[in-house]
């Protein structure tokens, strides 16, 4: 379909004998035309065509303003009408408030998600909509509406409220002038279609908790395939790319917005009074005598334990904490390996008191850990071992590392004579202890709530800018034929650019070419793999167009 | 000089910015003028030229005043501003509202003699067009905007011409028929001109291919309301063989005027021809005739075969030139005429015995030469080769032949002189035989008229007119994602489509969300948005070959008709 805004020619409109004309001065022609198309044509140098469609709808039937459009589709592809060029999409304007689409999934998910995420992303709403307007579509239909409704208010975010038909998308209810939608929750499959047929910039939230399934990391890679350039994954790690560098050519659709931390909530308090505290609370004697190391898994239950067996029967002088937002089996309770499982309001206040108490942090850069644990425990003064992908870029890399590779499908390795060694270094280097804290409270310091939000409203600022297409399509049509080859006899396939003098193409190219007038470079790559045998080609193809 | 008064209620004067303009909405052009003519358009209708020099004389210098008229005069002789045929077409139309406004293409003007005329095609679509007229109002796409008859009305364009392009558009014609498909230079109209295309083709191979890659593009582009019309069955065999949309051929057979081709009094033919080229052999042997361009191609190798195996018979053959065969000897039972016209070929023809067409290169789609030597009462003996067998029906003789069906480009077959001869043999000796098939030949040929012709393709017309009406409207196309997908059972990244359930329109039609589909499926729905189903059907043939190209836009297909209804 014709993409609008355009800019038009020098046209004049008159009437004779009853019947409406267009004359374009420019390419000295007359067009006899109807009601519709003049409207649209009067409408389209600055309004998009959805809007047009819209717009229209209430005064024409559907098919009278597509057939309009195929009109005027087709006086475009012969030159009549429009400049060659679409009109530069308008700017954000950038002293204006912000308007921003959430997706409904946040709803859904808060009855499924970790308390501390939840709890986070609850946090950054709240922040979000001091500098903001967000707006959530809500089903007309459904019945806690008026609670959902009142609920959102509280947050600052307005309700849409939508009819439940299948004539309309929800899509369709972000609003003309949005800066941009964002998903909090990964998007639910019926969200996915704000990536298709829209020009708003998408930012998808990506929390590493939540890859700790599979399925959630096969996701991540389809939504890849399917952003545009003016999209974006924001995580809140800084490792989780690296885990996908191996799959996703372009990591710059990967984004750092880390959770803020509150620094006058988490922060160095007296270790002893924590450890009594603790001691009384968990009603274990022994978190006196010996150092306590917390752990944070990011590793489903059934790792978690076979982890900790290994590390405590390494090292069977220390005592263990496991900080957890989701359920465990804590079967293996001896005495020596404790759990805090942190779901509720409660217990959220209580941790910076239980982080207090810990001597040393072992924490995993790997997929399904929460990055949040780790600013939170190290705000609080407690030096770290990390073992993962890469070396924590929000403490500017203040921790003992372990690397290990990623992999695709293979369980984690688990670096447990590693860990233990760095651990028994850094519990007796007392002055390394020291550099650790000293560097990650400094790292610290820059993670406030202001900084996230901060790093949204930019990120939706530069997707704005980005709004260009990277493909720059041929003017001239592109025809995919049957030819009979004289020299074997056979009939084969061929595509060839319909211009004065006809270039013949590769189909493969020539898919390419057409498939990336609506698909992203990632779609066209999957498809260019899935049809041709050699990688090499893919690359070549793909080289010669963008 | 202009002469006026003249008629200006086609044109639109106006203004734009300090410039001003004058649209010809006829022609479907602005052009840009000055004062003077301005001033003139005013007047012309209502007074003389002498009337509007001596009015504006007083205003404008006289000599201006003459230039500006004598430059309208130019524009008048190119047919622009004045030419105005829009006004009476209106009124013709209410009258008869029934008929079609056909729209024809073809490479020829419409006045092409065809009195010397050889080559089949403009033989079969003058006289198309002839019968057509009957039926329908035609435009002929042509170098003069002039009626031609009461039916045929000439307009002027050329194909680069945008103003020219959208008169077409603006038409609103019912359909379009072209020449020939090898008149590929209308190719883009089917983008522009919403009306059914009838195509004909009338040469389906040889040429190294050409052709068929032509009639090959064709099908590319065009739109299920479109369609080929071939003459035989034979054409749409052959390309059913290499495209999926057979439906897309409709044979409708060519016809042959039987009150211009029709028998004589055999001896009486015979001594005249024997006169005329002074060989008196023909008057007393039996006559096998020849009647097409004389080249390997046609069969006259064949045919000079035949003649050196029958010593005793009488060869008789016409052809504007003998080619290669003007210079070696030939047989002296070969008689060579120059090529006849067309209103001396029924006494010409009606001196054969019988008809021998040992043709060979697989492009007698029909053999329209072949139809009007047996509306002579001629019996034929061709080769069981492309339509031949067609149109010779049980009245005349099939000879079997050597066929290449993997052949396309060249030669599609080869028959041996020595079956031909012997069939020619045979009929020459059997008089009964010969004299019933003869006969036979006529009756056969009396079903094929023009007439006939034209009323299948005004009913060909009518039906893609329905079909184009229940395509036309809301179209609904999916989104469709491809991405990688991580198969954990297998241990791999592999590569899936994702038709997500929302529309351009921003509906969602289909219950779930999003269904997940092969690659090819995918490729096929996302191509749709732009190309055409016979262009998809490419793409799948060379990526997958032509079965699974088939399956997998019967399904496709499926899905789109069950969304869209």
């Amino acid at each position: 379909m014709i993409q609008f805004p355009r800019n038009l020619h020098n046209l004049h409109y008159f009437k004779h004998n009853g019947k409406q004309f267009v004359s374009d001065l420019d390419a000295g022609v007359v067009i006899p035309v109807n009601k519709v198309v003049c409207d649209v044509l009067n409408a389209c140098s600055v309004s998009e065509t959805d809007t047009i469609i819209d717009d229209f709808s209430d005064r024409y039937n559907r098919s009278e303003v597509f057939e309009a459009l195929a009109f005027l589709s087709k006086l475009s592809e012969i030159g009549l009408l429009f400049s060659s060029h679409p009109a530069e999409m308008e700017l954000i304007r950038r002293n204006e408030r912000p308007k921003i689409f959430m997706t409904a999934g946040i709803l859904e998910s808060r009855k499924t998600t970790p308390f501390l995420l939840s709890a986070a992303n609850h946090q950054l709403l709240k922040m979000l909509a001091n500098y903001s307007d967000l707006y959530l579509p809500v089903s007309e239909t459904d019945n806690n509406r008026q609670e959902i409704e009142d609920g959102l208010r509280t947050e600052g975010v307005q309700s849409i409220f939508f009819r439940n038909d299948r004539s309309f998308s929800p899509a369709k209810f972000i609003p003309k002038d949005c800066t941009g939608v964002l998903a909090l929750a990964p998007l639910t499959v019926g969200e996915q279609v704000f990536l298709k047929f829209n020009t708003t910039p998408v930012i998808l939230r990506l929390s590493n908790e939540a890859l700790i399934s599979h399925k959630a990391r096969s996701t991540v890679l389809e939504r890849c395939a399917v952003l545009r350039n003016f999209d974006a994954f924001a995580c809140d790690a800084s490792w989780t790319q690296t885990f996908f560098s191996d799959f996703v050519p372009d990591l710059g659709v990967f984004h750092h917005v880390p959770y803020g931390v509150d620094t006058s909530v988490f922060k160095p308090m007296d270790k002893t009074r924590c450890k009594h505290q603790l001691s009384q609370a968990l009603g274990n004697e022994t978190i006196l005598q010996k150092p306590l190391v917390g752990i944070v898994p990011g590793l489903n239950s059934h790792e978690t334990l076979r982890f900790l067996r290994k590390l405590r029967f390494a090292n069977p002088d220390f005592n263990w904490l496991v900080i957890h937002s989701t359920q465990m089996d804590d079967d293996t309770n001896d005495g020596c390996v404790n759990f805090f499982n942190i779901a509720s309001l409660q217990d959220k206040e209580a941790s910076p008191f239980i982080f207090n108490a810990l001597d040393a942090l072992v924490f995993p850069t790997i997929l399904g850990s929460f990055p949040l644990l780790l600013l939170e425990i190290v705000a609080c003064g407690i030096p770290t071992v990390v073992w993962g992908y890469s070396k924590p870029k929000e403490i500017s890399g203040a921790c003992r590392f372990i690397q290990i590779s990623p992999s695709l499908f293979d369980p984690v390795d688990l670096p447990v004579e590693s860990i233990s060694q760095e651990l028994r270094f850094l519990l007796e280097n007392p002055n390394e202890q020291k550099d650790l804290v000293r560097a990650g409270l400094k790292a610290i310091s820059t993670w406030s709530w202001e900084e996230t939000i901060q790093r949204i409203l930019r990120l939706f600022g530069d997707l704005q800018n980005r709004k260009v297409p990277e493909y720059k399509s041929t003017k001239h049509r592109l025809l995919f034929r049957k030819h009979y080859n004289p020299v074997c006899g056979k009939i084969e396939s061929e595509a060839f650019v319909l211009s004065k003098v006809p270039t013949l193409l590769d189909i493969e190219q020539a898919i390419a070419m057409t498939l990336l007038e609506e698909h992203t470079p990632m779609e066209v790559k999957t498809v260019l793999h899935a049809i041709c045998k050699e990688p090499e080609r893919v690359k070549k193809i793909l080289e010669n167009l963008l | 000089m202009l002469v006026c008064p003249k008629s200006t209620s086609h044109l639109h004067k106006f203004r734009q910015g300090n410039r001003m303009y004058v649209a010809d909405l006829s022609q479907c052009l602005v052009l840009e003028i000055d004062n003077i003519v301005w001033e003139i358009l005013d007047l012309c209708s209502y007074f003389s030229s002498e009337e509007i020099i001596e009015k504006l004389g007083n205003k404008y210098d006289t000599e201006l005043v003459i230039a500006a008229l004598n430059s309208l005069a130019t524009m008048d002789q190119q047919g622009l501003l004045f030419s105005n045929l829009d006004i009476s077409s209106p009124a013709l139309e209410t009258e008869t509202p029934q008929k079609l406004k056909i729209l024809v293409l073809q490479r020829s003007p419409y006045t092409a003699d065809i009195t010397l005329a050889t080559g089949g095609v403009s033989v079969a679509h003058h006289n198309l067009v002839k019968s057509l007229g009957v039926y329908a109002s035609l435009d002929v796409g042509s170098d003069r905007d002039e009626r031609f008859n009461e039916s045929v009305q000439g307009i002027r364009f050329q194909v680069d011409d945008k103003s020219a392009l959208l008169k077409l558009m603006a038409n609103n014609y019912d359909g379009v028929l072209l020449e020939s498909h090898l008149e590929n230079r209308f190719f883009s109209f089917l983008h522009c001109i919403d009306a059914p295309f009838i195509v004909p083709i009338y040469s389906a191979r040889g040429h190294n291919g050409d052709v068929i890659n032509t009639g090959l593009v064709w099908y590319a582009a065009m739109r299920p309301f479109d369609a080929f019309l071939v003459p035989t069955n034979s054409v749409k065999d052959l390309y059913g063989r290499f495209v999926c949309d057979k439906d897309i051929f409709h044979t409708i057979p060519l016809g042959v005027d039987t009150n211009k081709f029709y028998p004589l009094e055999k001896q009486k033919a015979k001594n005249e021809i024997a006169k005329m080229l002074n060989k008196p052999e023909i008057a007393t042997s039996p006559v096998v005739g020849f009647f097409s361009r004389f080249q390997p191609e046609k069969g006259a190798g064949i045919y000079i075969k035949i003649a050196k195996l029958l010593p005793n018979v009488c060869f008789l053959m016409t052809a504007p030139t003998l080619n290669i065969y003007a210079h070696q000897e030939l047989p002296p039972n070969l008689i060579c005429a120059p090529q006849q016209p067309r209103d001396q070929l029924v006494r010409f023809l009606n001196a054969f015995d019988v008809y021998c067409f040992p043709s060979m290169v697989g492009e007698e789609t029909f053999g329209l030469a072949l139809l009007e030597t047996m509306a002579c009462g001629i019996p034929p003996i061709v080769p069981k080769l492309d339509g031949l067998p067609e149109v010779v029906g049980d009245a005349g003789i099939v000879v079997t032949a050597q066929t290449y069906d993997d052949e396309i480009g060249s030669f599609a077959g080869t028959v041996s002189p020595n079956v031909m001869a012997d069939a020619v043999n045979t009929l020459l000796t059997d008089e009964k035989t010969r004299l019933a098939l003869g006969q036979k030949a006529r009756e056969r040929a009396l079903t094929f008229t023009w007439d006939k012709t034209a009323q299948n393709v005004i009913a060909l017309f009518r039906r893609l007119k329905r079909i184009q009406q229940l395509e036309n409207g809301y179209k609904r196309h999916f989104g469709i994602s491809f991405v990688p997908y991580l198969n954990n059972r297998r241990k791999q990244i592999e590569s899936r489509a994702i038709l997500n359930n929302i529309t351009l329109q921003k509906e969602r039609p289909l219950m779930k969300d999003s269904y997940a589909q092969s690659i090819e499926v995918g490729l096929a729905l996302a191509l749709l948005r732009k190309h055409s189903r016979h262009e998809v059907e490419a793409v799948l043939h060379h990526l997958y070959g032509q079965d699974r190209a088939q399956a997998t836009l019967e399904k496709v297909f499926g899905l789109e008709e069950s969304v869209n209804g």
